[in-house]
């Protein structure tokens, strides 16, 4: 543990953590600079930019506590339900502001959905719910294109032939797995082009836990996707591009083979071969 | 915590911020993971690849001296030896799968079993270059009397000794050569490593050398063309201990720096390094 | 090992030394874990049997008061008629025989049906005597039969007017206090608590004459309150009871949802909703009564509504119930996970939309199990529906919410007060029909909730 209490060793501690690696990308589909988060007094997230690179899979590690989620939840404007949450810093989807005066949040989150940690599907039939998105935002006008929508979601999420004759049972009737795919199947009924993943699979088997990944890998074709996970081993199979977090700073970026074989910072070398924690 | 184990993490943190300013990754940490088995094995696997070095040095030193000295018993030890480099190559690449298997290593630890399970190939190869030592010595010592490299017996002129001062010359050479190469490797020394791999056209041009000295002397004596053979087939396989030993130091290079440099010029290593 | 457990070794160690006197070991965990096993089990058991024994206890009470209330009221649901040879007889009648039908049907409403009872009843009872009876004994004979008898001979001749000048034998009810003589069992010409022999006598003898029959009380649903025991309902406070609680319901639950989901949801976290919410709290634990004296003070007088109108009373109840339902309503939707709120919000769903279509109805079965505590609670309210005015006598069944009205507590009340004899097993019979009010409004919710949580 450094002792930060010299001026010497904060200088120190903060070289420790400049940012290392490549943050920007050619397609960037929401870059962010500058980000800081405060809870209340305390700040979670110190100066951190970085690109999410479009139809490409970013992933955010890190250890427990390090802000990974607090990040990911500004990028759908979910922080705002937290009264003592303030974000400040320039956060752009497609080189609009997120956080303008005038952006409702109910727009972005159209744009940019959400895949939570623990399943939570609504309390409805499995129609309903993948239905619900679209409903709510008015994107059919009658029932047969809603149907289509519900089935073409399903499919894509990998689903539809395992529920198809079942669509009006309730959604909580399913497996662990299965929730979790039709959470995603009612993410992407609504057609966002951004993903959040917030640990998708860390509640889910082994097997649940492949087909998501699997998922994942098929969805990228035509979202861009952004996922905090607790296993390594999962960003590595996941992701394109891997960003390691650190006590609320961006520790170090780049390309998910080179973070993996070939880290740059001793720090994220350190978190990923499994040393001081 | 007391002030003193502060002041002393103080200090130890001040070391590290001088030696690395940026804090990129300069020397590798093989210790200091949170699984103490994880530790004990990584450091069992460089042990054991360490000796299986020195084995390996000790057979390519005796293998030499066996065919300078024509000692048959000691070629006869290399030959039986080889036995022990081939259980450690192995015993060594059974213990990496079980790591790779268990662990899943990832950054500085997959390299390390990566370049281990790459070295003790060439390791073993060297081993079976030192048997050829070994075979070679037999022969020659049943036809002539060598003693430090000179035939003694020699029905020709004293000339037909050269062509071994020779290879004596660059036996010499790629036995350092290895010796600094294993120890580059304990060490985890990226500038010796690199040093050695800028070297290796030197035991290719010594071993050009000795093949036109032999060819002349095949072509002037055609009764020395058997020991001519026997003494570049020694040559030939210095030549590929040599080439074994610049891989080793290719491996070095990308375990420590992440860089892989096989397979490249000078001028392209260089680039590499200063990426 | 901490002391603590190498103390328990140690103890159990000596335990074990005292009684068997063995040569002495170190207990291991599973020893020593063995001999508490079986004082655990003991102390399980004794507590289950304990909470069997204290829910027995509630049953059993339960058991007693409804076994005591329906043994009481049972009386008030049948009620004695006796068949009278009815004379028509037209110049007892007071009218005239030849006048057209119009005007004879005219005639029939105002003629003196009194007499005619009296003097068939007369007719009836002397004709077996030699004398004639004398004014006593009339009185006392007219005494027998219930004050309405005479409204129920006018409806039978005006009902087929053919029985002019004829005899019929025709049903009418008897006072109540004969119908609670002949309730109490006493037996042939004995003399009752209000019956004299003579009465009892006749009583016996019509009884004789298979005249007496004993039938299901209909009008103790279908009338309204009387002076009179044997004509008293409950329709009119059963009407002005579910006038009511329909004002109550549909004022305090919109209300009260809508405040619990302002509180909860759209509230910000300040002093004013700190005072907001430890007002409510307090409201609940306000006496009733001082809801009444708000109720006449405010509504009544300054607001100038109707005295007794079920339209008070129910905003007077709903000032009670109120907090109860914020209450409850506001546990219910605190309960909601807010995994289902973020899901719905991460969807790009709107604040109202999360409420409506997610908190809401996950929180619906919460809210109304408030709803229905509430309920049961104002209907069983006296005190303050007293104040506002609903202890008046009120004979009309309420057809408004403006109209005068009382509700089943305060009639309860009333008849309870009431020295007639006949009144105890009506009030009895009434606070059944209070209970069986409340049964249905349980049952009602109980399948409501379970439809919201099949959902």
């Amino acid at each position: 543990m450094i002792n930060l209490d010299t001026k010497q060793d904060q200088l120190a501690h903060d070289e420790l953590t400049q940012t290392v690696g490549n943050i920007y990308a050619d397609e960037a589909k929401m870059s962010i600079r500058n980000a800081d988060v405060f809870y209340g007094e305390k700040q979670a997230i110190h100066n951190v930019s970085l690109d999410l690179a479009q139809n490409q899979v970013t992933a955010l590690i890190g250890p427990s506590g390090c802000g990974k989620s607090t990040f990911l939840r500004c990028l759908n404007r979910m922080n705002d339900t937290i009264d003592i949450c303030r974000v400040t810093g320039k956060l752009m989807l497609d080189e609009e502001d997120i956080y303008a005066k005038d952006l409702d949040p109910v727009l972005l989150r159209a744009r940019v959905g959400m895949v939570f940690q623990k399943p939570n599907p609504f309390p409805k039939s499995i129609y309903d719910n993948v239905a619900y998105g679209a409903r709510i935002h008015g994107l059919t006008n009658n029932k047969s294109e809603l149907d289509e929508i519900v089935e073409t979601s399903l499919q894509k999420a990998g689903l539809f032939n395992e529920v198809k004759d079942r669509l009006k049972d309730p959604g909580t009737g399913l497996s662990g797995g299965q929730q979790q795919r039709l959470c995603i199947a009612r993410t992407i009924a609504v057609s966002p082009e951004v993903i959040l993943m917030d640990e998708p699979a860390s509640a889910l088997d082994p097997i649940a836990t492949a087909i998501i990944e699997e998922l994942i890998d098929e969805l990228k074709e035509k979202y861009t996707i952004a996922i905090v996970t607790h296993s390594m081993q999962q960003a590595a199979r996941v992701s394109q591009h891997t960003a390691y977090f650190h006590m609320g700073k961006l520790v170090e970026m780049g390309k998910t083979e080179d973070i993996f074989t070939r880290p740059s910072h001793k720090l994220t070398e350190n978190y990923i071969t499994g040393r001081f924690g | 915590m007391t002030t003193h184990d502060n002041n002393q993490s103080n200090s130890t943190a001040k070391n590290q911020s001088t030696e690395n300013p940026t804090g990129f990754t300069t020397k590798l940490h093989l210790d200091k993971h949170i699984s103490r088995r994880f530790n004990q094995e990584l450091e069992q696997v460089r042990t054991l690849v360490i000796n299986m070095g020195l084995l390996v040095e000790e057979q390519v030193n005796d293998g030499l001296s066996a065919v300078l000295n024509a000692d048959e018993k000691l070629a006869e030890k290399v030959i039986k030896r080889d036995k022990e480099v081939n259980t450690m190559e192995l015993e060594i690449d059974e213990y990496c799968t079980q790591i790779l298997a268990r662990r899943q290593p990832a950054a500085s630890d997959l390299r390390l079993l990566v370049s281990v399970i790459k070295s003790i190939t060439d390791l073993e190869r060297m081993g079976d270059e030192a048997v050829k030592f070994g075979k070679n010595a037999i022969k020659l010592a049943k036809y002539s009397v060598v003693k430090d490299g000179i035939v003694e017996n020699d029905i020709t002129e004293t000339e037909g000794a050269r062509p071994l001062v020779e290879l004596k010359h660059l036996g010499k050479h790629v036995s350092e050569t290895l010796n600094k190469a294993l120890t580059a490797y304990a060490q985890m020394d990226v500038e010796a490593a690199l040093e050695i791999i800028r070297n290796d056209n030197i035991v290719d041009e010594e071993f050009d050398n000795i093949s036109r000295l032999l060819v002349t002397k095949m072509m002037e004596n055609p009764r020395e063309i058997k020991n001519a053979l026997r003494v570049t087939w020694c040559a030939r396989a210095l030549e590929r201990i040599g080439d074994h030993t610049t891989n080793l130091c290719e491996y070095i290079v990308y375990l420590v720096e992440g860089k892989d440099v096989r397979h490249a010029t000078i001028e392209q290593i260089k680039a590499k390094m200063e990426t | 090992m901490t002391n603590a457990i190498q103390q328990t070794r140690k103890n159990a160690k000596d335990n074990l030394d005292m009684n068997n006197s063995k040569p002495s070991k170190l207990l291991s965990t599973t020893e020593i874990v063995a001999l508490s096993l079986k004082k655990r089990h003991k102390k399980e058991k004794r507590f289950k049997n304990l909470g069997l024994l204290a829910v027995l206890f509630g049953f059993m009470l339960v058991l007693v008061l409804i076994s005591d209330i329906t043994i009481k009221a049972l009386p008030a649901f049948g009620q004695h008629w006796v068949q009278l040879d009815i004379d028509y007889k037209s110049d007892w009648l007071n009218i005239e025989e030849t006048s057209p039908e119009t005007l004879l049907a005219e005639q029939l409403k105002t003629a003196n049906f009194r007499k005619v009872l009296r003097n068939s009843i007369y007719q009836m009872f002397s004709s077996t005597a030699d004398k004639k009876l004398s004014r006593s004994e009339k009185r006392e004979l007219t005494k027998l039969f219930s004050t309405n008898a005479e409204f129920t001979i006018k409806d039978a001749l005006i009902e087929s007017p053919v029985l002019l000048n004829k005899q019929a034998n025709i049903w009418v009810r008897l006072d109540d206090d004969v119908d609670s003589y002949l309730k109490e069992g006493f037996s042939d010409g004995e003399a009752g608590l209000r019956l004299s022999e003579q009465q009892a006598g006749w009583l016996a003898k019509l009884n004789a004459e298979k005249r007496l029959e004993n039938r299901f009380n209909l009008s103790f649903f279908t009338a309204s309150d009387s002076r009179e025991p044997e004509l008293a309902g409950i329709k009119g406070a059963l009407v002005g009871t579910l006038l009511t609680m329909l004002v109550t319901l549909l004022l305090s639950f919109p209300l009260g949802v809508a405040g619990a989901l302002y509180l909860e949801e759209f509230a910000p976290n300040n002093r004013w909703t700190d005072l907001i919410e430890i007002n409510i709290n307090n409201l609940a634990a306000v006496p009733s009564i001082v809801f009444g004296l708000l109720g006449l003070a405010v509504i009544i007088n300054l607001f100038e509504l109707p005295r007794s109108a079920p339209l008070v009373g129910g905003i007077v109840l709903t000032l009670m119930t109120l907090p109860t339902i914020i209450i409850a309503s506001r546990a219910a939707i605190k309960a909601v996970p807010p995994s289902l709120r973020e899901a719905a919000l991460g969807l790009g769903a709107s604040k109202m939309q999360v409420t409506f279509s997610h908190v809401l109805p996950q929180a619906m079965p919460g809210i109304i199990t408030g709803a229905i505590i509430g309920i049961a609670q104002a209907l069983g309210e006296t005190a303050p529906l007293l104040m506002i005015g609903m202890v008046a006598f009120i004979v009309d069944v309420p057809t408004s919410i403006v109209d005068s009205a009382t509700v089943l507590p305060v009639q309860i009340f009333l008849w309870a007060d009431s020295p007639e004899r006949a009144f105890l097993a009506k009030t009895s019979a009434a606070i059944l029909v209070l209970l069986a009010l409340l049964l249905v409004i349980n049952i009602s919710a109980t399948v409501l909730r379970s439809k919201f949580e099949s959902k």
